[in-house]
């Protein structure tokens, strides 16, 4: 589903943001720290969860006597009700919520994007009967086809993912589709079929290329909702299952223990709502920094569709 | 006009099909025994066989879908494991409250967002970044979390609002009109009890407003801004118009154009958020109601408040189409 | 919160000595157990005026619980008796806080009417009516009673009678004759119990009865019909339950009684809390450690804490990878008791002293399970064969057993094995506590509660711990089988109480806790309910657990505050 994917006006720039330093490094050395720093956070939390980092106890470490004893040196975030370290738990969560919303994000992306290509490259009937399936999940409210899809599959993570992928794909349909809608009539296909390019060749190098950035910026804003969506369903009691130490299940967890045990809800939610807003902020960089090559080819938002 | 609107009509009436298509094929195809899983979790074997007969699961999908489209035709979607009482009994029960926050949550969010948005485009530089950031901070707040810190802070340590529920324990409701305590209440000109309904009704409302909060603002924000940057309106600065009334006669109706669009998804926001939100205040709504239902596996109420809210966002949907149409008459060419 | 009633144990006649001695010694062990604060019977030092009420009414009883009023056909409720004690009544009740001394009630005698045991005589209290108007006389408890039998799925069978046609006799207009077949010396007793015995109107069940296997139970569930004080008003399931009183209760209105009694459904402590606090609520059925502090050291409330016979434990199954008595030894090192009890329920249970509950009559308080070693448990389990990697099952209900899983998961997990917790349904999980699947289909342990039918050792532990309880026949879901214990148990059934039978009950205790241990025993449950300091009238009974009666309470004015 996309939060906003509204491209903002051309000649009016008023954003004064840290993303127009990040910005101003070349692409490749973007890229580099990019990855650089997911590495580390990969490491680094994976450790964590494997109760392999120094001074802090393994996330699944019970301590029986030292049950929701609020923040202290030796516990900063305090312990639950088991006595689990509730810092390293929310370390250890971050490897579980990004991974899978993640996954979610690429696969829904993927998909949606083959669907909306091959509907708006192809048109006539196969774009009528796609984009009629496409609207038809369109038209329920994420949370209770999520769950109606967990109830029926089973109580896991795996449901969750699939759940959230058959909610997501469908935005990333028809945006692929309002691309390539407004791409067909573009000149450099106009003049590549008639230099006789085969429909394949068009697809795959001029269609796509094209076409991806808006996915890449719409799926990176996509993120941030995606991982509270699925602590969402986590809270619902369908998800990641107990001992795992994921935030959304924390936080449900955590209501037996209001309001004498504050700090129980307090983290999770905190790392949570911080990590959302560090993936929309990027993906609000990345949506800017595209702008240029955007203005003109913009995304399909109205229901009614280009 | 009228050929727009019978396609329209024709759509939806597609996607309608599909939505009972897709219901259809969740709680008969997919689930290893839909069966159990309809009787419910606290059904003996016995009760397990008969619904397993009485939906003909030996009999081929054809006759299943025929089966379950004449029960839907008859507003049959089952019995609620939970209240015992049939679905629709239930939903009709439980709407009215929801439908109060909804109002609430959907009217202040729009006004808040419209004027964070319209502030941050039109003052720009430090203004901006400020409505910014509190924009892409309502979207990465989780709501069920941000109702805990709500109600931790406004009850448990400040004591200005109360915990849950929609009215003080032993307080009688309104009588019935619309069946939304605050306005009934206002109807039957008892002021007490309105305000004791709206004190109760504010944290939640609260909670489920801040996501779309930050969606509006983004949007009318982008909106805004592109619409200040085009020729008509330096047109009109260069006539001479006030700078108030550039941004609100030109400027703004146009800007909003986009704003409605996002209605229809505000609206699938603020469903999901409910059922997030109504059990931490105890609120008595579908919200409650489904996650009570997503709790005991009470599958013909997800059923039954899935196809019933699908059913309500295609037609809202619509409407906001149709609005979309009649402020934008470029629109009904395509 | 589910209970599950045990089977009753059947056996040779004692003679009345024996029958008085056990009944005295009943009634002193459950004094015995009963918590020391009471409100409003005592004048308390340090006690506060409770909240005001805000405008609520006084002659309003308001109770916030945790679970929802539900089922309120006597014929299937196994759950929770809650909402059936105030609209109907047993033919017999029992005494203030004893488990063992009866009263009248529906019917105004019960007695045996011959030396064995095996017939008993009922007079039938003469004018009651049920509160949809018919009369309640013997022909009306007999057909209430075939009706509870008969209902398929019910719980009917708790009343022990095959041929309810046949054995229960009318003899006149207001007397029934049991004619029970094997002798039953504590009938009393079991007549005075919640599950399967309260009294439907008959006329109502067959007005409304869709089909014999129906038998008016959906429509009975939310319009209970009964002879009790109060009248169902209004329910609204998982919500709200109003009672409201029967203006022709055959015990009538004298003296000081509610008008009115609200049950509210609410899940969240935090809520329910409040809620007394802020002076919304009378009574609150206590679940949450901190709440009950707070509220114990409020000196406007008072709590009444309440030992039960009530044992939560994980029953061991006694085939796979635990038939080997060192590996079941090594389970009990293996979960550390004390620390479960106080770190996850902060005391609000008892520490177990073996698998006995210390109530019991014969109960030998100086035996325990073996304290909590993972090294010791290592050891064990390597000399039993159980490897690192083993796989091992734990099944529970919903709400119920998580939490002990989870402390058992985490530690297995530090000695290398793997503890899979199977979630269920309370229903799909009783199916599979008292099935007769073979050991194959069993997970290797379940968690459970039970309590006896009455105080009596050979009672408590032939369903649990004796071949001749082992699946749909008892509460032995884990297939134990110990030839001492199983030899010592069947040797104490209708024994008089004495220091043979002491010695006995020992040896059986520390056989199942400590030599070849059938359980892991966690708690002993402990019931917390707080009261406003205006109400009066409480009298805790450790065998009507979480129900009241709520025709014994009142509330005193302010001025009457001693």
């Amino acid at each position: 589903m996309a939060a906003v994917t509204v491209a903002p006006g051309g000649s009016v720039r008023r954003r004064v943001s840290v993303v127009r330093e990040f910005a101003g490094i070349s692409v490749r050395n973007r890229l580099a720290v990019l990855i650089a720093g997911l590495s580390v956070l990969v490491t680094l939390t994976d450790a964590v969860a494997g109760g392999r980092f120094p001074f802090l106890p393994s996330p699944l470490a019970q301590n029986l006597v030292a049950t929701l004893a609020p923040p202290s040196l030796s516990h900063p975030m305090g312990t639950d009700e088991y006595g689990r370290d509730i810092l390293s738990r929310v370390l250890a969560g971050t490897m579980i919520s990004v991974e899978v919303t993640l996954v979610v994000v690429i696969l829904g992306a993927t998909l949606g994007m083959l669907i909306g290509v091959v509907a708006g490259f192809f048109g006539g009937t196969t774009d009528e009967v796609l984009m009629r399936v496409t609207d038809m999940f369109l038209a329920f409210p994420f949370l209770i086809l999520a769950a109606a899809i967990a109830t029926a599959i089973g109580r896991n993570l795996t449901a969750t993912i699939i759940a959230l992928t058959v909610v997501e794909w469908p935005w990333y349909a028809r945006l692929a589709r309002g691309q390539v809608l407004s791409l067909r009539e573009h000149e450099f296909v106009l003049a590549a079929r008639s230099l006789g390019a085969s429909r394949r060749r068009l697809m795959f190098r001029g269609i796509l290329p094209n076409v991806m950035p808006v996915l890449i910026t719409q799926a990176t804003l996509d993120i941030g909702y995606v991982m509270l969506s699925m602590a969402g369903l986590s809270f619902l009691g369908i998800g990641a299952q107990p001992p795992a130490p994921e935030w959304g299940s924390m936080i449900l967890d955590a209501l037996t223990y209001q309001p004498q045990a504050w700090w129980y809800a307090l983290f999770p939610g905190l790392a949570l709502t911080i990590t959302a807003f560090g993936f929309n902020l990027l993906g609000d960089g990345l949506r800017d920094w595209f702008d240029p090559t955007l203005a003109g080819l913009r995304g399909d938002t109205g229901p009614a569709g280009p | 006009m009228l050929r727009f609107l019978l396609r329209r009509l024709a759509f939806v009436l597609l996607v309608l099909f599909g939505i009972t298509l897709i219901t259809f094929v969740l709680e008969r195809v997919v689930p290893g025994d839909p069966a159990r899983l309809l009787a419910g979790t606290r059904a003996s074997q016995q009760v397990v066989n008969q619904v397993s007969k009485s939906l003909g699961l030996n009999r081929p999908l054809l006759v299943q879908y025929g089966l379950y489209m004449s029960d839907l035709a008859h507003g049959n979607l089952g019995i609620s494991i939970v209240t015992r009482n049939p679905v629709t009994h239930d939903l009709v029960q439980y709407f009215p409250a929801t439908l109060e926050l909804i109002i609430y949550a959907m009217f202040f969010g729009i006004v808040i967002g419209v004027l964070i948005g319209v502030v941050s485009a039109s003052r720009g530089g430090k203004t901006d970044v400020v409505g910014e950031t509190i924009a892409t901070t309502s979207l990465s707040i989780p709501v069920f979390w941000l109702a805990i810190l709500l109600q931790f802070l406004f009850y448990s340590r400040l004591h200005l609002l109360p915990v849950s529920g929609r009215l003080n324990p032993g307080v009688s409701p309104p009588h019935t009109i619309t069946g939304m305590y605050t306005i009934d209440a206002l109807l039957e000109g008892n002021i007490p009890l309105f305000l004791d309904a709206l004190a109760h009704i504010v944290l939640p409302a609260v909670s489920l407003m801040v996501p779309e909060v930050g969606l509006v603002a983004k949007t009318v924000r982008a909106s805004m801004l592109e619409v200040l940057g085009r020729d008509y309106v330096r047109a009109a600065q260069a006539k001479g118009l006030t700078r108030w009334r550039v941004y609100f006669r030109h400027a703004l109706r146009n800007a909003l154009l986009p704003a409605v669009t996002v209605m229809g998804l505000e609206f699938g926001l603020l469903i999901s958020g409910t059922v997030l939100v109504e059990t931490i205040y105890s609120w008595p709504g579908l919200g409650s109601y489904t996650d009570q239902a997503i709790a005991s596996s009470d599958y013909d109420a997800i059923m039954g408040v899935t196809i019933v809210v699908a059913v309500a966002y295609v037609v809202v949907n619509m409407l906001v189409d149709v609005l979309y149409a009649y402020l934008d008459p470029r629109v009904r060419l395509t | 919160m589910a209970r599950v009633t045990p089977s009753m144990a059947r056996g040779t006649p004692i003679n009345r000595r024996q029958l008085l001695a056990g009944s005295l010694i009943g009634a002193g062990a459950a004094l015995a157990g009963c918590s020391t604060s009471q409100p409003g019977t005592t004048a308390g030092t340090n006690r506060a005026a409770p909240p005001p009420l805000n405008g609520r009414s006084p002659d309003t009883l308001v109770v916030a619980v945790d679970a929802a009023v539900e089922d309120l056909d006597p014929a299937t409720n196994l759950d929770w008796a809650f909402g059936l004690a105030p609209v109907y009544d047993t033919l017999v009740g029992l005494v203030g806080s004893s488990a063992f001394t009866t009263r009248p009630q529906l019917a105004t005698s019960l007695t045996p009417a011959s030396k064995d045991f095996t017939t008993w005589l009922c007079t039938i209290r003469p004018g009651v009516r049920f509160q949809d108007g018919t009369i309640c006389d013997a022909a009306a408890v007999k057909a209430a009673i075939t009706r509870t039998i008969d209902l398929p799925g019910g719980i009917g069978y708790v009343w022990y009678i095959a041929d309810p046609d046949r054995q229960i006799v009318l003899e006149g207009t207001d007397t029934i004759r049991f004619e029970l077949g094997t002798p039953r010396p504590f009938f009393n007793q079991e007549l005075a119990q919640e599950y399967g015995f309260y009294i439907a109107s008959p006329t109502a069940c067959a007005a409304h009865s869709t089909g014999k296997n129906d038998l008016g139970h959906a429509w009975l569930q939310s319009h209970p019909v009964g002879t009790g004080p109060y009248k169902l008003r209004s329910l609204i399931v998982g919500q709200q339950a109003t009672f409201v009183r029967n203006p022709d209760y055959w015990g009538g209105w004298r003296g000081r009684h509610f008008q009115q009694v609200v049950a509210l459904t609410i899940p969240e402590t935090s809520t329910r809390q409040q809620l007394m606090l802020n002076g919304g609520a009378d009574i609150d059925l206590l679940t949450n450690p901190e709440d009950m502090v707070q509220l114990e050291q409020d000196p406007r409330f008072t709590v009444n804490t309440q030992h039960t016979l009530t044992m939560d434990y994980i029953a061991l199954g006694q085939y796979g990878p635990l038939a080997d008595t060192r590996a079941r030894l090594a389970m009990n090192y293996a979960f550390d008791i004390a620390g479960y009890i106080k770190g996850i329920e902060r005391n609000t249970d008892y520490y177990p002293h073996g698998v006995f509950p210390t109530l019991l009559i014969t109960a030998d308080p100086a035996i325990n399970s073996v304290p909590y070693d993972l090294h010791t448990a290592k050891q064990l389990f390597d000399a039993a064969g159980v490897r690192s990697g083993t796989s091992l099952s734990y099944e529970y209900y919903t709400g119920f057993g998580d939490q002990a899983g989870a402390v058992l998961q985490a530690s297995l997990a530090q000695i290398g094995i793997r503890l899979q917790l199977i979630e269920k349904s309370y229903s799909g999980f009783v199916e599979d506590y008292f099935s007769n699947a073979p050991s194959s289909q069993r997970p290797n342990m379940y968690f459970f509660s039970w309590w006896p039918g009455y105080d009596n050792p050979f009672n408590y532990a032939q369903p649990l711990f004796t071949k001749s309880g082992w699946g749909a026949a008892g509460g032995n879901a884990g297939l134990y089988y110990n030839p001492e214990a199983e030899s010592l148990i069947m040797s104490m059934e209708n024994a008089v109480i004495d220091d043979e039978l002491r010695a006995k009950s020992s040896r059986v205790q520390q056989i199942l806790s400590v030599t070849d241990p059938a359980w892991i025993p966690v708690a002993q449950e402990k019931v917390a309910i707080a009261f406003r300091n205006d109400i009066r009238g409480f009298v805790a009974n450790p065998v009507y657990e979480e129900t009241f009666d709520f025709y014994a309470l009142s509330r005193s004015s302010s001025s009457q505050l001693s």
